[in-house]
């Protein structure tokens, strides 16, 4: 007999937490640039949800609550090792997923180091929202800070990337000769 | 471990909003890789170890 108890359309916690697991490891990913390092802290994520299960409320975003135990967990770990030196290429970017064309992976190269220079807090806004689909809402309950504050840092987010990828504001980006203009004009599927 | 509002400068960061929706793209793009991939050895084992653990709690 389970000692779960599952509300009536409520999934177990700890079953539904694999599904969860892709976008945690995004996000890790996201945050350390390092694919390593992003794995062990979502070990450890884990490890830290399992053990809190009881502190977990029943038809509350289970999701938000994982992201926000990795997000603590990184940050705890920043702390730890501030003087951790940036992995400046990152080796996240050198291990990403082949892309089709050789441009492409220098463009997502480039945008994975653009990244790596964001304030963190600014980082895991636009990951959150711009890459992993959360509402602002959800970021804002996941970072715990107001949904305008989301917004605010994943605007600066973005204005700093286009910064340094060399795009002005309000420039198409296929006006630009950035690498990361071929990607974005050139949909890898269709070379 | 709410995180202040850092945030407070009224710097222009407005962008183009079709320069941010394919910033937006790029993103996802670039982390659909890491959503897409089959979980590591040593993620599916420490799931399994907890499941067990669990259900040895639960009989024992």
């Amino acid at each position: 007999m389970k000692d779960v108890i599952k509300a009536e359309g409520v999934s177990d916690p700890r079953e539904e937490i694999v599904t969860h697991l892709p976008a945690l490891r995004a996000f890790a990913r996201g945050l350390t640039g390092d694919v390593s390092a992003a794995d062990d802290l979502v070990q450890d994520t884990v490890l830290k949800a399992w053990s809190k299960f009881h502190l977990y409320q029943q038809g509350t975003n289970l999701r938000a609550w994982l992201f926000t135990i990795l997000r603590n967990g990184f940050l705890s770990g920043r702390r730890k090792s501030a003087k951790e030196v940036a992995d400046s290429e990152g080796s996240f970017a050198a291990k990403l997923a082949s892309k089709p064309d050789h441009d492409g992976r220098l463009a997502m190269q480039e945008l994975t180091v653009a990244l790596r220079q964001l304030p963190d807090e600014q980082r895991e806004a636009l990951l959150l929202v711009g890459a992993l689909g959360f509402s602002v809402e959800e970021a804002a309950e996941t970072c715990g800070c107001a949904p305008g504050t989301i917004k605010s840092r994943a605007n600066r987010g973005r204005a700093a990337l286009a910064q340094i990828l060399g795009l002005e504001k309000g420039e198409q980006l296929d006006n630009t000769d950035s690498a990361v203009a071929s990607v974005v004009t050139v949909a890898p599927d269709n070379l | 471990m709410s995180m202040t509002q850092s945030s407070r400068n009224s710097e222009d960061d407005s962008i183009a909003p079709t320069v941010a929706r394919q910033i937006d793209e790029n993103l996802r793009r670039l982390y659909d890789d890491a959503a897409g991939e089959d979980l590591p050895k040593g993620l599916s084992d420490l799931l399994d170890a907890l499941r067990k653990q669990d259900s040895e709690d639960r009989a024992g």
